[in-house]
């Protein structure tokens, strides 16, 4: 008997540890915004970024701080979080109540803080700012169901495609008519999978939603539900599955385990990737065979829109300081300089995109002048293409279920339905 | 002499104590709690009565997920009780060298499981040496999609289990053999018994309790398997999420700034229960033969 005893308490310790992973608690109180203030700035503000501390980035942000301690009086304390488990940090210090005063979030990140009222509204404490920012990058800091803006725009970017000439040349691929659609995109990868024979894929992830949303598949209605089971995106699908069952497509590419599109296109696995315009230097550095073979070519369908920014803790206690801060880092005088390092990025400010000259200043290699000719361009009409109610769970219930579909195991329409009913049942509201 | 305080006794058990509460007893119910509500992080949430567990009823994928982790309890109890024990008896004897083969046997135990799974990808991959293997052997035309078919997923997962936690219940077995009647088998031999024989009367009965303990204790660790499975799967639970365990179930719905708590905290209620459940049948299959014995 004392051995059972000693077995059920095993159990209950085993079961209890367990059960105990989960996490969940009272949300801290919405504090109220405040107005920028007035009266004289003092004391320090905690500033955190993202994996920006590096011999790149610090000797900017050193002088940043410097300048702002002198003009102002604030120190600024900076944290600076590994790119890695940024969410799981981000989320810890608001559960404690311990976010940063100003915190880099790009728009998806701030969008749940904002939900929990952790947040300040930029707009309501300035209401000046809007007009200086880019709309579309102001806006994305604008929420469903809430009112205000959360964040301040930093930094934008968006991406550019990039095709292996030389590979594709090998398989009849017209290199002067590359595709400018994704149906185009995906006939070829089917095409040059069927004519390797599965050696060469052309693509190596699955359908996302911002390839939906970049086609022009509607991807959320007025209502705020999520819609794009449509025959057009179910058609994508189709024409996917047609692609992964010639080769075009890799087995891996359905659990998302390829490997980043842009390491296997540097390592010849891949013809063709999606990148910013720093990956010319990457690739001329660390795949210098393969570079002179490349060509980049604007992004197909609608370029996504990379928005960066900064937030402003609503229960800061220097919260006067910690607003000016967040401006003088945004504004485009800093902002602009930050571009120069961050090369291929533009600045968030209206004034600060329209300065596209000083961006290439000091770049020599011709692919990256030619790719950051191209942000330039492409920024004109990128877009946010993933909404910020799109969530890790929905990924991966998605993932699941087109990786189904790919292998015939379910119909297009049949994975698409599913996908949006889970969406719909899961959002937050 | 002089007498202790009254309360020496509480202070000693006190650290104990507060341990269990704070990080046993205190989680344990704040996630029965959770559970019958609509908590997400950063939200407390309101009660919900019963729709979390309702949801379980309807959800394909908690399906999937209980069958992938009763499948891997089915398989690996069988094959964790008994090739650690087959094992423990090859190199129990003591012959030159043996030191080393129970090193070579325990070496995997102490490899970390994240390293392990993930060079287990790679050699697994469509590309990767076992494919290779095979297709140049002339065994296969195409490669086997060990990774992204839900059978071979779930069958390579578990190998990569047995794999890794044969030579830990090797040694647990090793020192139950240390202890057994080494008489019993020169008596049991000079009455006649083969070596099956002896196995059967004399090695089985001396390790049963080793054996209990170990299915326990591979129960559990099934019913909880998570990182071989992620990893191989790269988190997505492979095609459909039909390979995903119950763990990465809870781990896919609860995590991220807009994990939804409330469900994740009834699929880990809903596990402890399963959990138990094997267990206390061990436990009361053992006890019923302790009262016969």
């Amino acid at each position: 008997m004392r051995r059972f005893t000693g077995l059920v308490t095993l159990v209950a310790s085993a079961a209890l540890a367990l059960t105990a992973c989960t996490g969940g608690g009272a949300a801290p109180a919405p504090a109220q915004s405040s107005g920028g203030g007035s009266g004289k700035l003092s004391g320090t503000v905690k500033f955190q970024s993202w994996s920006l501390k590096n011999e790149t980035f610090s000797p900017y942000f050193e002088a940043l701080f410097a300048s702002f301690e002198k003009e102002t009086g604030v120190k600024v304390e900076w944290l600076d979080q590994p790119g890695e488990g940024y969410q799981e940090k981000v989320l810890a210090q608001a559960n404690s109540g311990s976010l940063p005063d100003v915190i880099n979030l790009p728009p998806d990140i701030a969008f749940p803080l904002a939900k929990a009222g952790v947040l300040l509204d930029v707009n309501a404490a300035d209401s000046s700012l809007a007009s200086t920012f880019v709309p579309g990058a102001w806006e994305a800091y604008s929420y469903p169901g809430l009112t205000g803006t959360f964040g301040i725009p930093w930094y934008l970017g968006t991406d550019l495609s990039w095709w292996n000439g030389t590979e594709l040349k090998k398989y009849g691929v017209d290199t002067d008519k590359l595709p400018t659609t994704n149906e185009e995109l995906i006939e070829l990868a089917k095409k040059v999978g069927t004519e390797s024979k599965g050696k060469l894929p052309v693509l190596s992830s699955m359908p996302t939603i911002d390839l939906f949303s970049s086609s022009g598949v509607p991807v959320m209605n007025d209502a705020g539900d999520f819609v794009f089971n449509t025959p057009q995106a179910a058609a994508i699908v189709d024409q996917f599955r047609d692609a992964y069952k010639a080769g075009g497509v890799p087995p891996e590419a359905l659990t998302g385990d390829f490997g980043g599109n842009a390491d296997n296109f540097k390592a010849g696995k891949v013809a063709y990737t999606t990148a910013t315009s720093t990956f010319a230097t990457d690739l001329a550095k660390n795949a210098p065979t393969i570079a002179k073979g490349v060509i980049a070519t604007p992004r197909i369908g609608d370029a996504p829109l990379f928005v960066q920014g900064v937030s402003v803790a609503a229960n800061s206690a220097n919260k006067d300081a910690a607003l000016a801060f967040a401006k003088y880092l945004t504004n485009t005088a800093n902002q602009v300089a930050f571009c120069k390092i961050a090369v291929g990025y533009m600045p968030g400010t209206v004034e600060g995109s329209a300065d596209t000259a000083s961006l290439s200043a000091g770049v020599k290699d011709e692919l990256q002048l030619k790719a950051i000719g191209i942000v330039v361009e492409s920024m004109k009409t990128a877009r946010v293409l993933t909404p910020v109610q799109w969530t890790g769970a929905m990924k991966t219930y998605m993932d699941q279920q087109l990786a189904l579909a790919l292998k015939g195991e379910i119909g297009s329409q049949e994975a698409l339905d599913k996908i949006v009913k889970y969406a719909n049942t899961n959002k937050v509201e | 002499m002089k007498s202790h305080k009254w309360f020496t006794p509480w202070l000693l058990v006190a650290p104990g104590v507060i341990w269990v509460l704070v990080f046993g007893l205190w989680p344990f119910f704040n996630t029965v709690v959770l559970s019958f509500t609509n908590a997400r992080p950063l939200q407390a949430g309101r009660f919900i009565g019963l729709e979390n567990y309702a949801r379980i009823g309807s959800d394909e994928q908690f399906g999937y997920a209980l069958t992938t982790s009763l499948i891997y309890m089915v398989v690996c109890i069988p094959l964790l009780t008994i090739l650690p024990l087959l094992v423990a008896l090859l190199v129990e004897k003591t012959i030159p060298w043996i030191t080393f083969f129970r090193t070579t046997f325990y070496f995997p135990v102490i490899a970390s499981v994240v390293v392990v799974a993930l060079i287990w990808s790679w050699l697994f991959d469509t590309k990767g040496l076992i494919n290779g293997a095979l297709e140049a052997m002339g065994v296969v035309d195409n490669p086997v999609p060990f990774l992204v078919d839900r059978w071979w997923l779930l069958i390579t997962a578990i190998l990569l289990t047995v794999w890794k936690g044969l030579g830990y219940y090797m040694v647990v077995y090793l020192a139950a053999l240390g202890n057994s009647n080494k008489e019993l088998h020169e008596a049991a031999a000079l009455d006649g018994a083969g070596a099956f024989q002896r196995f059967l009367t004399v090695t089985l009965p001396a390790v049963r309790g080793a054996m209990v303990l170990i299915m326990a204790l591979v129960a559990v660790s099934a019913l909880r398997v998570f990182t071989e499975l992620q990893v191989l799967s790269n988190g997505t639970g492979g095609p459909g999420g039909q390979s995903m365990s119950l763990v990465m179930l809870i781990k896919t719905v609860g995590s991220g700034l807009t994990g939804n708590v409330g469900y994740a905290s009834a699929l880990s209620v809903v596990l402890f229960l399963i959990t138990a459940l094997p267990l206390l049948a061990i436990a009361w299959m053992n006890r019923e033969k302790e009262a016969k014995a």
